[in-house]
């Protein structure tokens, strides 16, 4: 379980956004904070320019190739301006072109933005390529220059809950993150993990409701609260278990943890087939999880399929061995 | 005539490697990953990966150790410096950077493959003692070792690391067989050349050059000519023309 939120988590800091996205517009990503610079250029010379308009609009449709394009011509037309490559450096980031990105936003800051935004976005491009003490300094400095912004924080959160596994850290940051933005259902459910991890199980499921009944009346879709009150409600309460745990597959059936809960109210509610078939599909979600193959070992052992759960117990063993759990 | 030219094509010869792919070590996970510790740091080093010459990244991983000596970085920064030796068939330099890549990251199994196929390359056929072939032999079971202790991160697909991992045991069985063929063990060095060409999920035509050519010195010549003839379809250039030299021989000794 804390294998896949860490890798929720992780896929979250960076920045949210599947490869196709920068293909095609979609939905808002869950990434409200597009640097201001980008939202507030009115400010800036070059805002007036049509070709600025043009990439505004595709910035904020997240259209990134087109924008980045122009974002290049913007560039190369002011080469000394720092918001022209601070824009270049966001569009590449979202394209996952990490390092290009490091480039043309360490070029903004050598040309003296003073962007607020600038840092936390240099940091997320640390983030992406792993380099963690400099993404943390890059987020020390957004709080100092952005007191205001809880992003910096959440981010800070993410890290200590994922990369250090220090959830009494991670607590604090959501804490300080919430304080300036108190409604989001995220930040809430991430508070809540960490209050779990900690072994605050009433705190945790406090957390949960609240995300969950945030989230309802925004209709956004994030499974993990649901997944997260399956949980701690497995054991305790099968029946609301059992409904939390067919919400979170339903909202996300690709994340493995969703359904590996779902499985385990079903073998504690005596219903081996079940287990067995979301046991497959947490699996499937995630080919490098060794748990779910020997539960289905274990299962299967117990329904009498022995050739399919030594097949089984060996995959698990072959998981176990390459990625240590 | 066969040897000079199987000597001679030794430098030339590249594989690819999945080393050259990674920017900071795809086989490491986030909280294994090397650390800048100021943003300098990590544009002199992104430098390095970026310049577009060899022989400028050689000079660029030199200033780096210069001016960051103590960076976690270092190691990484000099595979690439090896990498860059060996574009430049720069024997000495592959030898002398790989090791002081290997001194700072002793496992890495990238080092340790391009080493044991790099250290035979100025060892004369026949040759059976020099301390160079035992270093690279040593290098290449290293490599077999390493791949079984390998904890991979989850980015990393099971698919993914079985497809690496049969490439480079294939250039570790690459180099063994070259450590054979200077060795003068000829049966030796084709078994573990065979070893190599049919474990490589990307065919080589570097490994198909080598085993054709063992095969050769073995007067094995329709096994020579059927692995050239392969070698030679795979390419690149370089090794194409080797391998023309090659057949063209063959041709002559079965006139």
């Amino acid at each position: 379980m804390k294998r896949t939120t860490a890798f929720l988590l992780s896929t979250c800091i960076r920045l949210f956004a599947a490869p196709a996205w920068a293909e095609e517009p979609r939905e808002k990503e869950n990434l409200p904070d597009v640097p201001s610079a980008v939202l507030k250029s009115e400010e800036l010379s070059i805002s007036g320019s049509a070709d600025f308009r043009e990439l505004w609009s595709y910035l904020d449709a997240q259209r990134w190739g087109e924008a980045k394009p122009l974002a290049e011509q913007l560039v190369a037309k002011h080469p000394q301006e720092s918001f022209s490559h601070f824009c270049l450096g966001y569009i590449l980031l979202r394209q996952h072109d990490n390092i290009s990105a490091i480039h043309s936003l360490r070029r903004a800051e050598r040309l003296g933005s003073k962007d607020p935004a600038l840092p936390k976005t240099i940091g997320l491009a640390y983030y992406a390529i792993n380099q963690f003490l400099l993404f943390k300094q890059q987020m020390r400095k957004g709080i100092e220059v952005a007191p205001g912004d809880p992003w910096p924080h959440y981010y800070l959160g993410l890290y200590e809950a994922t990369v250090t596994e220090n959830c009494a850290a991670a607590l604090g940051h959501f804490d300080r993150a919430l304080a300036l933005r108190p409604d989001d259902a995220k930040m809430i459910y991430y508070r809540g993990f960490c209050h779990e991890m900690l072994d605050q199980r009433d705190l945790a499921q406090k957390d949960y409701e609240e995300a969950i009944r945030r989230l309802n009346s925004s209709e956004a879709s994030f499974s993990l609260p649901h997944q997260g009150m399956a949980r701690l409600l497995a054991g305790t309460d099968s029946a609301a278990a059992l409904h939390h745990a067919e919400l979170a597959v339903a909202q996300d059936v690709s994340v493995a943890d969703n359904h590996s809960i779902l499985a385990k109210i079903h073998e504690e509610m005596g219903k081996i087939p079940e287990a067995i078939r979301e046991l497959k599909a947490a699996a499937q979600a995630d080919p490098t999880l060794a748990a779910p193959h020997y539960q289905l070992y274990r299962l299967l052992t117990k329904q009498g399929e022995e050739s399919a759960a030594s097949r089984e117990l060996a995959e698990f063993q072959k998981l176990k061995m390459l990625y240590g759990s | 005539m066969v040897r000079e030219c199987f000597l001679a094509a030794l430098l030339c010869l590249s594989c690819a490697l999945p080393a050259a792919r990674a920017q900071f070590d795809l086989l490491v996970g986030p909280r294994q990953a090397p650390q800048a510790h100021s943003a300098q740091e990590l544009d002199d080093y992104l430098g390095i990966l970026e310049v577009p010459s060899d022989r400028e990244r050689v000079q660029l991983v030199e200033a780096f150790a210069q001016h960051h000596p103590n960076s976690e970085l270092l190691g990484i920064a000099y595979q690439y410096q090896m990498l860059a030796y060996r574009g430049l068939n720069d024997y000495d330099g592959v030898a002398q950077s790989g090791e002081k890549a290997l001194k700072l990251h002793p496992d890495n199994l990238n080092t340790l493959v391009i080493l044991a196929n790099t250290l035979p390359n100025r060892v004369a056929t026949g040759t059976v003692d020099d301390p160079r072939l035992a270093q690279a032999e040593q290098y290449a079971r290293r490599v077999f070792e390493g791949i079984e202790r390998m904890k991979l991160p989850r980015s990393v697909s099971p698919q993914r690391w079985q497809e690496l991992r049969l490439e480079m045991e294939a250039s570790a069985h690459e180099a063994l067989g070259h450590v054979a063929t200077k060795r003068g063990k000829l049966q030796e060095a084709i078994l573990e050349f065979e070893r190599a060409v049919q474990q490589n999920p990307v065919p080589q035509g570097s490994q198909f050059y080598r085993l054709g050519v063992a095969y050769m010195l073995a007067q094995k010549n329709d096994s020579a000519r059927e692995a050239l003839s392969r070698a030679a379809e795979l390419g690149p250039e370089g090794i194409r023309k080797m391998t023309d030299a090659m057949l063209q021989k063959l041709k002559a000794e079965k006139k």
